[in-house]
């Protein structure tokens, strides 16, 4: 970490109005993708925002210098996200993941295939919201099965198979995606 | 592509993403935040006025009931003045004391002449003791007798006062200390 970052945070756990201005400047963009990321509304992930910078500046004294500041703020707003998740799950009509016909593919199909960041994250966002959010997790943040099990609520074989049939249901998402492409 | 490789393209497509917040977020969290602070500090400043509110009151009981003791030994009460005591005791030795002077003017110097036995000096509370200026015509012991309640530790005074007449001497052979 850069000394002048120590030096913020260190007016962070202060209490610094100035210095939390600062970093919320320099990190909110950060945040606000994650948020939407794990949210399906906007709406939603302006919630999960706010949430999570008021556990930042209120947390704030608890982070130690030695670890990666982005890190622990991706941590915060991926957690809130969970946690906003998790919430919404028992008011909200869940689909069944075994009612999702993946079909597998062969990943050798994409492999001179680029797709966009916009597209990737619009395959993504068909996963069902079950393997989606497994797969955001293991794939992107680089959670283990163990972490996912436990912050889901799930079983750790069932983190396993979510994460496959996600792998194949956004492989299958993108092979659509390439075949309009084409004949476009 | 192995499933290693898919994971990691998505990773490297998603790796250091921003987007812009809305700006009425940044006012909604700062105002959240200061919300919050004004809280803890309210709280802190509640807590603190309690402690030393447990503190003051704390104190002043030491000092009151130190302050009490104070007085009970050393304040000597006004010889005239009908103290609001429970103290049945007390209140007969006034009665007597009363009808003594009534009676017997000499009574009390009588009195003071004998040695106090130990058991007397315990009795006998100093107020009571130092009575020069009492007015006996002023109160009528009857009005007096029925509006004091007298505990049962006392009860047999009023008959021992009936028998003063005959006798200078009354104090308190009979009359028992309520605990």
């Amino acid at each position: 970490m850069e000394a002048a970052e120590i030096h913020i945070i260190e007016r962070c756990k202060k209490g610094d109005p100035n210095a939390q201005r600062q970093v919320y400047t320099r990190y909110s963009s950060m945040m606000f993708a994650v948020a939407i990321r794990y949210t399906n509304a906007r709406v939603d992930a302006e919630d999960v925002m706010q949430e999570s910078w008021i556990k930042v500046f209120r947390h704030i004294k608890s982070f130690g210098e030695h670890n990666s500041f982005e890190g622990w703020l991706r941590r915060i707003v991926v957690n809130t996200a969970i946690t906003h998740y998790r919430r919404n799950q028992k008011h909200t009509f869940q689909l069944d993941i075994d009612e999702v016909h993946a079909t597998p593919k062969d990943f050798e199909a994409f492999k001179d295939l680029d797709f966009t960041k916009d597209e990737l994250a619009k395959a993504i966002a068909q996963l069902p919201k079950g393997y989606g959010m497994v797969f955001k997790l293991y794939v992107i943040e680089g959670f283990k099965h163990k972490e996912i099990a436990e912050q889901l609520g799930i079983d750790l074989n069932t983190s396993k198979s979510q994460l496959s049939r996600a792998r194949r249901y956004l492989q299958d998402v993108l092979h659509g995606m390439s075949q309009r492409a084409i004949k476009e | 592509m192995k499933n290693e490789e898919f994971d990691q393209y998505i990773q490297s497509q998603f790796a250091g993403e921003s987007i812009a917040p809305p700006q009425q977020i940044e006012g909604a969290i700062f105002e959240a935040i200061a919300k919050i602070e004004r809280r803890k500090k309210f709280g802190r400043m509640a807590a603190g006025i309690m402690i030393l509110g447990a503190l003051a009151y704390g104190t002043s009981g030491v000092f009151s009931s130190g302050s009490a003791v104070h007085k009970e030994s050393s304040v000597e009460l006004p010889a005239n003045t009908q103290q609001p005591s429970v103290d049945g005791e007390q209140d007969a030795m006034s009665l007597q004391r009363m009808d003594l002077q009534e009676k017997q003017p000499n009574a009390l110097e009588d009195r003071t002449m004998k040695s106090p036995t130990a058991a007397d000096s315990e009795r006998v509370p100093p107020s009571s003791v130092a009575t020069p200026k009492i007015q006996p015509k002023t109160i009528e012991p009857v009005a007096i007798r029925s509006a004091q309640p007298v505990d049962q530790g006392a009860h047999e005074i009023p008959v021992i006062l009936q028998d003063v007449g005959e006798e200078t001497w009354v104090l308190p052979a009979t009359v028992e200390v309520k605990e």
